[in-house]
C-alpha cells in the first residue's frame, strides 16, 4: 500500500524549480518532511480537472482532498458515488488489487477473542444488511459562522444519503465477545498523516458502546450495490449514521474496544467538540469545557429547483428536497416564499429506514413578478426546528443547521 | 438595447426555458407560456433584468454565498484566489509569503489557508497546534512572527 503525497487524483506537472518544495529549498527554508515531497512536482489545476469519479463537486482543497456537493446535485433520493462529498484529514491510500484482496479488519481491545476478518469473512460469516444511511460532516455549514471558524469552509454540501451494504458492527463485536469494561470504540484506517509520518494516524475516532451496538451502525463493503468509491473509503468503512462523518472511519483496518473514552487524533482538544454551555460568539473556550458531538442536528435542503431558477408568476411548480435530524426523525417541514414571514407545510415522506434522510415536496406558486427566495425549515420529532441564522456559535464552527434558501425569479 | 444584445438575451432566455421545460417534465404549457412572456418582456421587464444581472449570491447577507452552487469557497476573496499553477499558489505578495508557503505547503494545500479568516490569536493557536500536534517543524521566533503578521494582514477577520 502506498500513499499519494499530493492527493491521489491530482494531475501533476513539472514546473522546473518554480513551485513548492523546490522554491522553498532555493530559499534555504526548512521543509518539514521534505523527504516525502517529490521535488519539483506540484499539483496543478485540480479545479479544472476535477476529481476522478466525482461530478460537479466544489473542491475545497487537494491535499488533503476535500470537496462538497452543490446542493442541486443532491436532488437524487439516494446519493450516487459521483455526488457524494469527500472529506479527508490525511492522504488517501493508493490501493493495489493485492491490498484489497488481502484486506483485513482487526477487532481487539476489550474483547474476549480478538478477531482478524477478511472481507470474505464479513460477507460469508455474518448477516448482510442494506440500509440508506445519512452521513454529514460535523463542519457542514461552517462557512456561515460569524466570527469565522477555522477549518474547511463547507457550505451546505457535506451531506449524503447512500444505500450501504455491510454487516452490523454489533454482530462483529458480539462475535468477539464484549468485555464488561468496554465503553467506547476506537477506529483506525489506512490513510496517512499529511506530514508523512507513518506512526501518526491522521484521524482515529470512535463512538460510545451503545452507538456501536445500534443495529444501524455497520461496517460497510458496498455502496449503492457496487464498490465504495475509493475517496469514500473503499474497500471497507464504518457507517455510524447521524453522527459527525468522522465517526465513520474510511479504509477501515481496526476497531479497538476501549475501557475509556477514545483518545485518538481528533477525539480530544477542540476537534469535533462544542462548548458544554452556550458561549458568546468569538469566545475562547478551554479544552476542559468542550464536549464531544454525538447526534447531528435537524436540517434540510432545497435540491430543486436550482437556485436562480426562473419560473412563471402565478404558475405552480414543484420545490423539493430532503431533511434529516441525526438520531431523530423529521416531524414536519415548512416552506416560506416571503423571507420567513409566513410558512406553509410541505409534503413529507417517511424515511426508507431509520437514519435515512426524508424527502419533501411542495407545490409553489409565486403571486406576482419579482425576486423571491424559497426557504425551508425542518422540525424534528422533539419539536426542534432549524434557525434562520447561525445556531449557537462554537469555536470550530460545527453543527450549523441554519435554514437553506434559494433564489427564484418570477417572470 | 442594440439588436444584437436583444438577440442574445432572447437566446439566453430560450436556453433557460429549455431547462425549465426539462425540469418540469417537458412540453407542457407552463414552459411555453414562460417562454412567450419572457420573449415579450425581453429588454423591458425589470424582473428579467434582475435575473440576468443576478450574480448568484444574496447581496444583503455576504456570508451567505451558497446561493451560487458553484461559488468559490471564499468567493469574497477573489483578489487573493488560490492558484495551483502559481509559484506561491496565489498567495498575496507581501512580506512573509515565502515563509508561509514553505511551512504550510510542506504538508497541505494553501487553499485551506486562504479560505480562513482568523485574528492573530487564531493564527497563533493554529501554528501552535501544527507544531504540537501535526508534526510541523517549529519556526524560529522571528519567522513565526513574520508568518503571524502576514496571515493576520492578508487573512484576518475583516476579510478582503
Amino acid at each position: 500500500m502506498s500513499h499519494d503525497r499530493t492527493g491521489p487524483l491530482t494531475r501533476r506537472a513539472l514546473v522546473g524549480g518554480a513551485g513548492g518544495a523546490a522554491f522553498a529549498a532555493a530559499l534555504g527554508l526548512p521543509i518539514p518532511f521534505a523527504r516525502f515531497l517529490p521535488k519539483g512536482l506540484v499539483p496543478v489545476a485540480l479545479a479544472q480537472t476535477g476529481l476522478e469519479g466525482k461530478e460537479g463537486l466544489t473542491v475545497l482543497g487537494d491535499r488533503p482532498v476535500n470537496a462538497e456537493t452543490p446542493v442541486h446535485l443532491l436532488d437524487e433520493n439516494v446519493t450516487s458515488g459521483a455526488h457524494m462529498f469527500v472529506r479527508n484529514n490525511g492522504l488517501t491510500p493508493v490501493l493495489s488489487d493485492e491490498d484489497i484482496a488481502n484486506w483485513t479488519l482487526t477487532v481487539d481491545g476489550e474483547v474476549e477473542t480478538p478477531l482478524t476478518l477478511s472481507i470474505d469473512d464479513l460477507k460469508n460469516d455474518f448477516d448482510p444488511v442494506t440500509l440508506q444511511l445519512q452521513i454529514e460532516c460535523g463542519g457542514n455549514g461552517r462557512k456561515f459562522m460569524t466570527p469565522a471558524a477555522r477549518g474547511n469552509q463547507w457550505t451546505f454540501g457535506a451531506i449524503s444519503c447512500a444505500e450501504w451494504t455491510g454487516v452490523r458492527l454489533a454482530d462483529i463485536l458480539t462475535r468477539a465477545g464484549v468485555k464488561p469494561a468496554a465503553v467506547y470504540t476506537g477506529h483506525y484506517g489506512a490513510d496517512l498523516h499529511l506530514s508523512g509520518d507513518p506512526e501518526k494516524p491522521p484521524l482515529s475516532r470512535g463512538v460510545p458502546l451503545a452507538k456501536a451496538m445500534d443495529p444501524h451502525t455497520i461496517v460497510a463493503f458496498a455502496m449503492n450495490g457496487a464498490e465504495i468509491p475509493l475517496l469514500n473509503g473503499h474497500p471497507l468503512r464504518v457507517i455510524a449514521p447521524g453522527w459527525p462523518g468522522s465517526c465513520s472511519q474510511k479504509w477501515l483496518t481496526r476497531i479497538a474496544l476501549r475501557d475509556r473514552e477514545h483518545d485518538g487524533p481528533k477525539m480530544t482538544g477542540q476537534s469535533y467538540r462544542v462548548p458544554a454551555y452556550p458561549v458568546a460568539p468569538g469566545t475562547e473556550v478551554p479544552d476542559a469545557d468542550m464536549k464531544i458531538i454525538e447526534t447531528m442536528p435537524v436540517k434540510s435542503l432545497i435540491t430543486a429547483p436550482q437556485t436562480g431558477a426562473r419560473v412563471a408568476a402565478g404558475e405552480t411548480f414543484e420545490a423539493r428536497g430532503h431533511a434529516w435530524a441525526g438520531d431523530n426523525e423529521i416531524a414536519a417541514i415548512d416552506v416560506s416564499i416571503d423571507f420567513g414571514a409566513t410558512w406553509a407545510p410541505a409534503a413529507l415522506e417517511a424515511p426508507a429506514n431509520r437514519y435515512a434522510w426524508q424527502h419533501w415536496r411542495a407545490e409553489i406558486s409565486l403571486p406576482d413578478h419579482g425576486y423571491y427566495e424559497i426557504w425551508a425549515r425542518a422540525t424534528d420529532d422533539e419539536g426542534r426546528a432549524q434557525p434562520a441564522t447561525q445556531p449557537g456559535w462554537n469555536p470550530r464552527g460545527y453543527l450549523n443547521n441554519l435554514q437553506h434558501r434559494i433564489a427564484v425569479f418570477a417572470l | 438595447m442594440s439588436a444584437l444584445a436583444r438577440l442574445l438575451t432572447l437566446a439566453a432566455m430560450a436556453l433557460a426555458v429549455t431547462g425549465l421545460v426539462r425540469l418540469f417534465g417537458g412540453g407542457d404549457e407552463h414552459g411555453a407560456r414562460l417562454a412567450s412572456r419572457a420573449a415579450q418582456g425581453a429588454g423591458a421587464d425589470p424582473v428579467l433584468q434582475m435575473a440576468n444581472a443576478w450574480m448568484g449570491e444574496i447581496g444583503y447577507a455576504p456570508s451567505y454565498a451558497a446561493l451560487n452552487p458553484y461559488a468559490e469557497a471564499s468567493a469574497e476573496t477573489a483578489s487573493s484566489a488560490f492558484d495551483p499553477a502559481d509559484d506561491y499558489w496565489g498567495l498575496p505578495r507581501s512580506e512573509g509569503h515565502e515563509t508561509v508557503a514553505a511551512y504550510c505547503a510542506a504538508c497541505h494545500s494553501l487553499q485551506i489557508v486562504m479560505a480562513q479568516r482568523q485574528s492573530r490569536e487564531g493564527w497563533d493557536y493554529l501554528l501552535t497546534w501544527m507544531v504540537d500536534k501535526q508534526g510541523m517543524a517549529a519556526p524560529a521566533p522571528e519567522m513565526r512572527d513574520e508568518m503571524l503578521v502576514y496571515l493576520t494582514r492578508e487573512f484576518g477577520p475583516g476579510g478582503n
